[in-house]
């Protein structure tokens, strides 16, 4: 059963025991609970990543007629050896850094993922892997949902969102996430410092924490006054934080720098969203050119993982720590007019922490356009998906974070083989 | 932040639970709230003086008056503008004299790069910081375009008379998005803008559609400047190839062999990029966001066949600041379907009619009728509309043929419109945080830079800045956050404290004298209509100066919706 605002105010208490009913879950939730610093990283790469690009299989001779000018050269990519079926494939070649986390056994690459009927819409494949339901997008998202499960109040940190806005991920059903794109300047303008600066703050907690009656999870403070302005000393910990590694001064590594930060100082974020763009190469995507977009695109997040990764390493939190990557789309198998590659269906998601069991998941597509390929669809046109991503949620939920992926996801989307955590 | 306000604030806290005496609780609240309500939909929030303005000319006249912005005298905004000499530039003339000599620099720098140093280690020629002091200089000019482009867009927000021609223009321009930072697309801002957009947003939007589906600006972003039909011969393709050959190859042409060199490699490079087929980019978001909507019913080879249809409108040097062209060697003569509709195809110029064909399907089709009704119903009424006002809508846009002022007139003087309900459902993006407050504390703009620097440093909003073709949320849930809050009020402090007072001034004194009972109450009558929760007006009766008054109210969630 789906509780809404109104049910759950009207049946109080026992309306939260609904949710909170199966002790073994309770126990679950208190165990991921006590390790105060773990957390879930999300890594979104938005406009469609095209997924054939990221992990290539670069013995598939269609891969070489189909993409004439896009395909990388199989001399140049970065062997992680066969799948399953004992296809080859290889990284983009830009993706050292990633390269080094997969030989260190800390990168699992989950490949076609997706669902059946994927939408080619930025809009509504963005809501449908956000809600984690393919028929109905308008409802609360998959880790504001998590976020709502935490017990009462949820500390105001609880998510923590690095871009501009609140993605439809971390939006609840009750609670929501802050945005905070830039650490330093999360701070009240205020001249004054210790405890005298908390007297400004409190005119800022009073005068923020007044609640819309019917929709709290609107309300720009989120949890008691008391935590709201808590966050304030605890961002300003996390902006101050020198990395043990030199990280880019672009905008996914000074992210990913914060979540390092926040880790690092302990402050209890459970879910971050992290994001980069770029990603919707319709065309001169450049994956070989030195200066090619999806080339950068691809440095940039292989580089800023490895930052990430070696930096939570060196402070002794990367067993804390689970990156979960992935895109709204895949790309189109055949490459455009234009030196780009069109929307297209199943992508590939990847996984990165030190209790990540590394390795490549699922079986690849053979890019044989005969329309009677089973791994592809759409007249052989795209990569038909072999995992659904609600799968990968489910695992990340019931064996990560402790929650009972059932409730969260309105369904059992557990899949024993896929065991990268 | 004073002393005393700290004491005071302290004590407000203290004395939050105490009964408040609700400010506005007089006579005028009911119209007063409805005054309000309107001018904040219809236009960005009151300016000081508004409310009764409005109350003497009455609200009907008032929507109106806005809706015929083409007879409002706007005085204030052109002696602001008309420093600006780059609005009214076209897109060749900004070419000519922003645009190419940077360029010619960057190729220069680019050139005695790979010579200085043929090794890896050059330093990235793309990279700015390298550039020449002089090329610097350039640079600078070039961003001059977009930076008047911003402010202009600001200073008419906060200061036009036409305020909903100004809202309807960023509801557009949101609505047919496009990137200021892809490609060359920075370079046809300016003219998409004032071409493509404000003539017609109380226009007929098949004109608007028309306009923009002609755009280099929308062209480039959305890729379909380099869309053609697959089956284009190789040596239709080569052609423009061989008239470059055969120039180089003219012994009059006396060129040094290094720059013969150059020219070829270019040459290479331009067959290299050459488009080779169909892009679906432009095609797609033509029905999912510009018309259509995305359960608009269209499939995947709907998708492929507009993007057919559209092979051939392309751009007449795409970087170089170039014009809309139709190329019939590029466009698919073959008949097409969509949404079951057969279009005959065409060879030549009559090519291009299949296109305009295909925005007269789009422009009528029900769904964008209920697509544009929605979203304009969602943007001054709720964020979930009323259904029966979108359909309303909806019908009046059939029925006057998508005229987009009688649409808009529906919605402002519909009994949804002003239901109760409706006021201050929205909560403000920051963009109409940022107008509103700089309105409704009547600050003197002589440079919107601060405003414009707001928008992207902090509050997450940057103008012509949003990436996917989606456009910015313009529902509660994308803004409304802890993180957000607090950027908006350190938005209203630094505003109402003068700290950019070179640029944007505000007379803190007239507008709050003191901080008396009867000054805080006339402020909340004209700045939130006398709507005032108690634990607001606790807070503010303890505010110890004029300064620390006016931010708090700024950043009070009351003002924060609208």
């Amino acid at each position: 059963m789906k509780t809404t605002r109104r049910d759950f105010i009207r049946g109080g208490v026992s309306a939260f025991t609904v949710t909170f009913a199966a002790p073994a879950f309770i126990s679950d939730l208190a165990r991921a609970q006590g390790a105060n610093r773990r957390n879930l990283v999300i890594l979104y790469l938005s406009g469609g990543n095209d997924a054939l690009s990221t992990l290539i299989p670069y013995q598939d001779s269609f891969y070489y007629s189909r993409r004439p000018t896009l395909a990388v050269p199989a001399g140049s990519v970065l062997q992680v050896g066969a799948d399953a079926s004992g296809k080859a494939l290889g990284l983009h070649p830009r993706l050292t850094g990633l390269k080094q986390i997969f030989d260190a056994g800390h990168l699992a690459i989950i490949q076609r993922s997706g669902y059946s009927n994927s939408s080619r819409s930025h809009f509504l494949g963005t809501d449908i892997w956000s809600t984690a339901n393919t028929t109905n997008t308008t409802g609360s998202g998959w880790l504001g949902r998590y976020l709502d499960q935490l017990p009462n109040p949820a500390p105001p940190l609880a998510g923590w969102s690095a871009v501009g806005t609140v993605p439809h991920s971390l939006i609840g059903n009750y609670v929501t996430a802050p945005a905070i794109p830039n650490p330093a300047g999360y701070a009240f303008l205020s001249p004054n410092t210790g405890t005298e600066a908390t007297y400004s703050r409190n005119a800022m907690t009073s005068i923020a924490s007044h609640l819309p009656a019917e929709r709290p999870q609107v309300a720009f403070v989120a949890g008691t006054a008391q935590s709201a302005m808590s966050t304030l000393d605890q961002v300003a910990a996390v902006a101050s934080y020198a990395g043990t590694v030199t990280y880019a001064n672009n905008g996914l590594a000074q992210a990913l720098k914060a979540v390092a930060g926040a880790m690092v100082q302990g402050i209890g974020t459970k879910v971050f969203w992290v994001q980069t763009g770029g990603f919707d190469t319709h065309s001169n995507q450049g994956t070989n050119a030195a200066n090619g977009t999806y080339a950068n695109n691809m440095a940039t997040v292989g580089d800023s993982l490895l930052a990430f990764h070696n930096d939570m390493k060196n402070r002794g939190l990367l067993n804390d720590t689970c990156v979960l990557v992935f895109s709204e789309f895949g790309r189109r198998i055949t490459e455009n007019g234009s030196g780009g590659t069109d929307h297209g269906a199943a992508g590939v998601m990847m996984a990165m922490g030190g209790l990540v069991n590394g390795g490549l998941y699922g079986t690849a597509a053979s890019l044989n356009p005969d329309p009677q390929n089973p791994t592809l669809e759409n007249n052989g046109g795209d990569v038909t998906f072999e995992t659904d991503f609600r799968s990968v949620y489910a695992r990340v939920i019931d064996n990560w974070l402790g929650v009972d992926s059932t409730g969260l996801l309105y369904g059992n989307f557990r899949k024993s083989s896929l065991s990268f955590i | 932040m004073s002393r005393t306000l700290r004491i005071a604030v302290f004590a407000a806290l203290v004395l939050v639970f105490l009964p408040a005496v609700p400010a506005g609780a007089r006579s005028q609240e009911a119209d007063d709230a409805t005054i309000l309500h309107v001018l904040n939909r219809v236009a960005y929030g009151p300016r000081p003086g508004d409310i009764a303005r409005v109350r003497a000319m009455g609200i009907k006249a008032y929507i109106e008056q806005q809706l015929a912005p083409e007879k409002i005298a706007d005085p204030d905004v052109d002696r602001a503008l008309s420093s600006f000499e780059t609005l009214t530039m076209t897109t060749a003339e900004l070419a000519e004299k922003y645009y190419r000599p940077l360029e010619q620099a960057r190729r220069e720098q680019q050139q005695k790069a790979a010579k200085d140093d043929k090794a890896m280690m050059a330093p990235d020629p793309n990279d700015p910081k390298n550039l020449p002091p002089e090329a610097q200089a350039l640079r600078q000019n070039a961003q001059s375009v977009l930076q008047n482009l911003m402010q202009a867009r600001m200073i008419r927000a906060v200061t036009s008379e036409r305020q909903l021609n100004e809202v309807l223009v960023d509801f557009w321009f949101n609505h047919f998005n496009v990137y200021a930072q892809k490609g060359a697309v920075n370079e046809y801002l300016n003219e998409y803008e004032r071409d493509a957009i404000r003539p017609y947003v109380l226009g007929n939007f098949r004109d608007m559609l028309g306009a923009v589906a002609h755009s280099p600006a929308m062209l480039f972003y959305l890729d379909n400047f380099q869309s053609v039909d697959p089956n284009m011969s190789a040596r239709q393709q080569d052609e423009r190839t061989r008239q470059v050959q055969q120039r180089l190859n003219n012994p009059r042409a006396r060129m040094t062999a290094e720059q013969r060199e150059r020219a070829m490699t270019q040459l290479e490079q331009a067959k290299k990029n050459a488009p080779r087929g169909i892009n679906e980019n432009y095609a797609r978001e033509l029905m999912e966001l510009h018309t259509l909507g995305v359960d608009g019913g269209y499939t995947q080879k709907d998708v492929q066949e507009m993007a057919r249809i559209f092979t051939g409108w392309t751009i007449d040097q795409p970087r170089g600041g170039g014009r809309f062209v139709f190329k019939p060697e590029w466009h698919d003569p073959n008949a097409k379907t969509i949404l079951g509709e057969t279009i005959s195809g065409h060879g030549g110029v009559d090519g291009m009619r299949e296109g305009e064909r295909a925005l007269d399907i789009l422009a009528m089709h029900p769904k964008t009728a209920h697509h544009v009704a929605f979203q304009l119903a969602q943007r001054f009424v709720s964020d979930a509309p009323p259904a029966s006002l979108v359909d309303r809508a909806a019908k009046v846009y059939l029925k006057s043929k998508g005229n987009l002022r009688e649409v808009t007139r529906a919605i402002l003087t519909s009994p949804e419109f002003f239901s109760v309900e409706a006021y201050n459902a929205k909560v403000k993006t920051p963009l109409d945080f940022v107008v509103s407050a700089a309105r409704v504390t009547g600050a003197t703009i002589v440079s919107a830079a601060p405003l414009v620097q707001a928008l992207r440093a902090n509050l997450g909003m940057p103008l012509y800045g949003c990436q996917p073709p989606t456009g910015y949320s313009t529902t509660a849930d994308a803004w409304v956050n802890t993180g957000a809050l607090l950027a908006r009020m350190n938005f209203g402090l630094s505003l109402v404290s003068n700290q950019q007072q070179r640029a944007i001034r505000v007379n803190t004194l007239a507008l709050a004298p003191d901080t008396s009972q009867a000054t805080r109450d006339k402020l909340v009558d004209s700045i939130l209509a006398g709507r005032i929760s108690p634990t607001t007006s606790a807070t503010l009766e303890k505010a110890p100066n004029s300064t620390q008054l006016l931010a708090l109210l700024l950043g009070s969630p009351e003002f924060q919706k609208r």
